[in-house]
Order: structure tokens, then sequence, then C-alpha cells
């Protein structure tokens, strides 16, 4: 069972119908919102012809939702991606496809709208603390301000950015700056100013990913030579927390800091900051803390799993699953 | 300190970042020394294999300059010659197709942590340090688990050197390598070109090891009296991008028995360097010249009429193709009497 402070937005694919929303060409029961960007890769028909959304809320337990989304089309390898879940877990933002192609960013509220953008590829998304905006890196890396109600989209900055940015509350956004997107062999961890002005915040070549800690600090995952390490920016200065080895991937930190998941070959360990070894959760890729650091949450080939730290099962999923940041209470 | 690593610059905002990446990456991409065309060998044995899409060497969006010259103002797909913003070489072949190191080097980062095949953000690569100042970048490439990374952090290679194995890691729509030549700039690895300025799909350089068969001093059948040695040679022209060497492990060429690769002979002589090695190349052998190898045949087995296969082995690279050889073998009747 889940712990009860656990909010977990849950994306299913192909294998449910619901009471929801179409969209995509047909409607049914509430309204659609569809926008085409006026930008130059803002192509039309990034929705595969004959594709039907669905999506639903259903909130399965206290503190535990779940958002159905389906398709009527078969999937397609990368197609359909959650890139992001809303703070409070009332949105969450979908791509039909990941990568340069024209895509269509799906928002997708738990009241049950939804609105869709036509973008020039997409690679990422992270939502604003108050959820009323995005910051979307697109197919070529420029991050664009979209807002969630998917009324308006600027492109604001050019990269090339890739992963999932940060939005902090200032505006600003944490962002991987990389010499290519196909090859990043050069990422760099940087914050983008609400003023547009950059500025690297390590000097780590090779920065996997970042993650924002409770106390406002940037842990990120940084590669040297053929290891992984884990860092943390301590007043601006970054402190190695923990070396994961060779072949680690997908590394994050405990809310606590006292532990890191990360991924090897097919399976998600636990390496504690006491000093212990890692040992094996469970099978599966990418592992994400729940809030209160309890749980983990890792992607299944069909689908995700909760565990306890320890490796008990807790929860299976057959849908991509994110946590949402906060619970309760988020609108403090 | 580093211009670009301080990122100094990028405290004045997105626009001069892009102005100093673009300005940086167009001097290099414009201005870079050109290579020549053994400098480098081309990053795979498969002869077959050609190029997908080149480097665009306008870093501009919607602008691409493929390396023949020619711009296309969008940002489609242009196969054979580039796509928008590309940085590298693109070569489609099949998943677990062996890779080669372009140029002698030191191995200076692996990841081999992803799936053979698990599309994302970052993937498996090897990028080696050349003594020239520049990098090259084997990108999309299989798990370390899978064979996919033939090399260890700090590890010399040589060039023609098995680094790793093909996948479809990252951003990945086909299985194909993602070969890229960089420059140092002070810390930063910029994109160049080594296509600019040639028309060659197949650029830089050639297969790094290939052979075609010359002669041989007998053709015919080699008959040697019962425990009795005669000497034999055989000359190949190198066709390849990689200079033939007798003496420098990994990379020194032999002549070695095949079919089945490495099998112990029944005709090997006490100049063989073991049961399988005949010979080393006689001598150093460049690309388009001929090496030639001599080695003994001992008539050590009963009076008959036999065949031994031969294949050239660039030893800790590969084997050569053995069809490019002519099939190379060496028919032998051994005899009780000197015929």
């Amino acid at each position: 069972m889940l712990s009860p402070s656990t909010f977990l937005f849950r994306l299913r694919l192909p294998g449910l119908i619901a009471a929801g929303i179409l969209v995509g060409g047909l409607t049914l029961g509430s309204a659609v919102a569809q926008q085409a960007l006026p930008s130059d890769g803002g192509a039309a028909g990034a929705l595969r012809p004959g594709s039907v959304h669905l999506v639903a809320r259903n909130d399965v337990a206290p503190g535990l939702s779940e958002l159905r989304f389906d398709e009527a089309v078969p999937p397609t390898p990368g197609a359909d991606q959650l890139l992001a879940v809303g703070p409070d877990g009332t949105m969450a933002a979908v791509a039909s496809q990941i990568g340069p192609d024209p895509a269509s960013l799906v928002l997708v509220s738990a009241s049950g709208t939804l609105d869709q953008l036509v973008m020039p590829g997409l690679i990422g998304a992270g939502f604003a603390p108050d959820s009323r905006w995005l910051a979307v890196i697109d197919g070529s890396g420029s991050i664009w301000h979209v807002s969630a109600d998917g009324a308006s989209a600027q492109r604001w900055i050019d990269g090339p950015f890739i992963g999932q940015p940060i939005v902090e509350a200032d505006g600003s956004v944490i962002a991987l700056h990389v010499s290519s997107i196909e090859a990043p062999i050069m990422s760099r961890l940087v914050r983008i100013g609400p003023d547009g002005t950059v500025n690297q915040l390590a000097d780590d070549q090779l920065v996997y990913g970042a993650q924002l800690m409770a106390d406002g600090s940037i842990a990120y995952a940084a590669h040297r030579g053929s290891r992984l390490v884990m860092m943390r920016l301590s007043h601006g200065k970054p402190v190695q927390v923990a070396d994961l080895g060779e072949d680690a991937i997908h590394a994050q930190l405990s809310p606590n800091a006292d532990a890191v998941a990360f991924e090897r070959h097919g399976g998600v360990f636990l390496q504690p900051m006491d000093g212990g070894s890692a040992a094996l959760v469970a099978d599966g890729a990418s592992p994400r803390f729940a809030p209160d650091g309890l749980s983990i949450l890792v992607d299944e080939p069909d689908g995700s799993a909760v565990f306890s730290r320890a490796g008990v099962a807790m929860a299976g999923l057959a849908s991509q699953a994110a946590f949402a940041r906060c619970v309760e209470d988020c609108e403090q | 300190m580093s211009a670009l690593s301080s990122f100094d610059f990028l405290r004045h905002g997105a626009r001069p970042l892009l102005a100093v990446v673009m300005a940086i990456a167009g001097a290099v991409l414009m201005s870079a020394p050109a290579l020549a065309s053994d400098d480098y060998t081309l990053p795979f044995y498969d002869p077959g294999v050609s190029l997908n899409y080149g480097v665009d060497r306008d870093p501009r969006i919607g602008i691409q300059l493929d390396y023949t010259g020619k711009v296309w103002y969008d940002t489609a797909t242009h196969p054979g010659r580039v796509y928008d913003n590309h940085s590298g070489l693109d070569y489609p072949m099949p998943v677990y197709s062996p890779v080669a190191a372009a140029k002698d080097g030191v191995v200076a980062e692996t990841e081999g942590g992803y799936g053979t095949r698990q599309f994302g953000d970052f993937g498996n690569f090897v990028r080696l340090r050349h003594s020239d100042g520049r990098h090259t970048l084997y990108y999309h490439l299989a798990s370390r688990a899978d064979g996919g990374i033939a090399v260890s952090y700090n590890e010399d290679v040589i060039a023609g050197e098995k680094v790793g194995e093909s996948g479809c890691s990252g951003i990945c729509y086909g299985p194909h390598l993602h070969f890229e030549v960089m420059v140092d700039m002070d810390g930063d690895l910029v994109t160049s070109d080594p296509m600019f300025r040639r028309l060659w799909t197949t650029w830089p350089g050639r297969i790094p090891f290939r052979a075609a068969y010359v002669r041989e001093n007998d053709a015919d059948t080699v008959i040697v009296r019962r425990g009795y040695t005669i000497y034999h040679w055989v000359e190949f022209k190198n066709i390849g991008g990689r200079t033939w060497r007798p003496n420098i492990w990994p990379g020194r060429v032999v002549l070695g028995t095949w079919d089945p690769a490495q099998h112990d002979s029944m005709f090997a002589a006490s100049d063989w360097t073991n049961d399988w090695i005949a010979t080393r190349v006689d001598g150093v052998t460049a690309p388009d010249e001929v090496g030639r190898f001599t080695f003994g045949i001992r008539g050590a087995p009963g009076p008959g009429t036999y065949r031994e296969d031969f294949n050239l082995d660039a030893q800790g690279a590969h084997w050569f193709n053995w069809d490019e050889l002519g099939g190379f073998y060496v028919p032998i009747k051994v005899t009780q009497q000197i015929e």
C-alpha cells in the first residue's frame, strides 16, 4: 500500500476506455481546444491520422489518482510519452512522440479538460511551481513558454537544450545545454533567468540530469570518464555525494539525501549514503523517489511499479507514471 | 581558463551564447585544417556501409549547408547529405556491427550503461583523443553488457582496432553509428566536418583493413617431400586505410589459417609463429603498396593431396574479408620422393 502522503500521477496507454474527452478530429463530451502554433515548425497534422486520445481521472485511493490516457491507433516506439506532471498532480503534459519531427503536446487536466498544441518536435517539459505554465523543449532544443491552458506558446530561448527542464518559483529554468541533441557529448547544467540570461551552474562537462531538492538546492548526476557521480550544489559549489561507478544511469538523490537510486543493466539499485553497498531494489528503469522518499517508482516494459526501499512491491501499474511533487496543501 | 567552459559569456544572455557558439562552430567548420585522406580511416569494417547524413555546417536553425556546399533553407532531412544542425556523420548499420577506431588514440570517455535500443536523451558512446588534438566520437553503441563497449577508459587504441559494436541507444530512430570528428577548443569539443571540400561520401579515409590478392611464387600445387620444408610467398595489395606492420601489436598483420579460423595446421613449419600463424607481413606496407608474406610449408602428414586455407588477420582488430582476398588457399601435395 502506498504511503498516504504519496500522490501518484499515472498515465495509462491503450487498453482503457472511460468517460472523458475525445480529440484529434472527433469530439465527444467536453469541448476541445486545439491550436496550431504560429511557429516555423508548427505544421498541422502531427497527430497521426485517425488517432484518438481519451483522458479520464480516477481517484483510486486517498492521495493516489490515476489519469488515463488512451489512443485508438497502435502505439509506436517513443510515442505518447508522459513528459511532466504538475507539482500538485492535477495536470500532465504528454508528447505524441519524442524527437525532432512535429509532435503534439497534449496538456491534460485532471478536471477533465484537455488541450493540444502542435510543436516543432518535442524533447522535454517541466511545469512551473504554480502549474500555470510550462517550459517546453522543442525538437531543435529551443525552450518555449507554454501556458497550461494551451492559450499561448512562445519560443523563449534557443539552445540546444535537452532533458526535463526545472522551473523555479521566480521563473528561472534549470536545463541542460548540449553540444548536439543526437549525440550529446557535452551537456552543461545551466540556469536561465527570467530575463533570458544563462549561467552555468557547474563545471561538469556531461551532466545527465538535475533535480530540485526540498531546501532549494540542486542535485545532479554527471558522467566522468566512464563513471557516474552524484553531485550536489551547496551554496553554488558542487560537492560529490556518491560515485556510482561504471554503467550507472538515471540516478536520483532521495529527498532527504540519504540515498541514491539508480539504474544499471536493467536493475534499479539503492546506494545508501552511509557507506553501505548498493542493493538491488527491483528490475526496471528510471527510478524516481516519492516525495516522502519512502517508495520508488520504476518503469517496466509494460508499465510502472512502485517498490519500497527494501524492494517490496507496493503497486503495479499498466501505465507510465510520475509522482507529483506535493500532495496536500499545494497552494501554500 | 577556457573561453567557453567558463561560460562567462552566458551571463550576457542566450543570443550572445548562440552567437558565440555559431562563431566558433563556423570558424571551426570553415577553417579547420583539412585532413588528408589517410589521416583517419572509416570507423567500420564493412565496405558496404555508406553515409546517410553528414554534418550541417551552418549552425542556424532552418539553414543547412552540406559537405558539397549545397544550402537548403528548410528543416527537412536530406538523405545522403544532411539534416538540420546535425553534428556528425550517420552510417546506418545493423545492431552489433563492429565499430573501429578511426585513428590511433587514447580512450577519453566511455558510456555503456544504456540499453542497446534504449531510447532517451543520452546513449552509449566511446570518445577517443588523438595526438593531433582532435577527438572522435562513436555514438548510439550497444550496451557494455551486450558487448557494445570493447575498450576501457584511458586505454591506448590503434586505427582499425575494434572499439565497440553499434546499437540504437539515445535519440535513435534506426540502428546506425553516429561518428564525429571534433576539435578541442580549450576544453570545448567543437564539431568539425571531415568531409569539407571533399565530395566523397566515404570520407574520412578508407576501411581500415582491406587487401586484394596480387600473386604468389607458385600458384599451382605446392609439392613438398614428406619431412621437408619448402618456402612459399604470396603478395597482397593494401587497399585499406591502415598501414600494415609486422611488429606492432595490436594491429600487426599476419597470415593465419582459415576455415576454421586459427585452426592448428598440419603444415606448420619451424618458422611459424605458432600452429596457426604462418608469418607476419614481411615489411611495413602502407596503403596502396603491396605486402609480401613468406612462410614455410612442412610436409608433415603422409603422402597425399591437401589444401590449406589462409586469411590475413590484423591482430586485435579483426580478420580481413577472405572473399576479397580471392579465397586464398594453397594446394599441397606431400610425396615420399622429390618429384
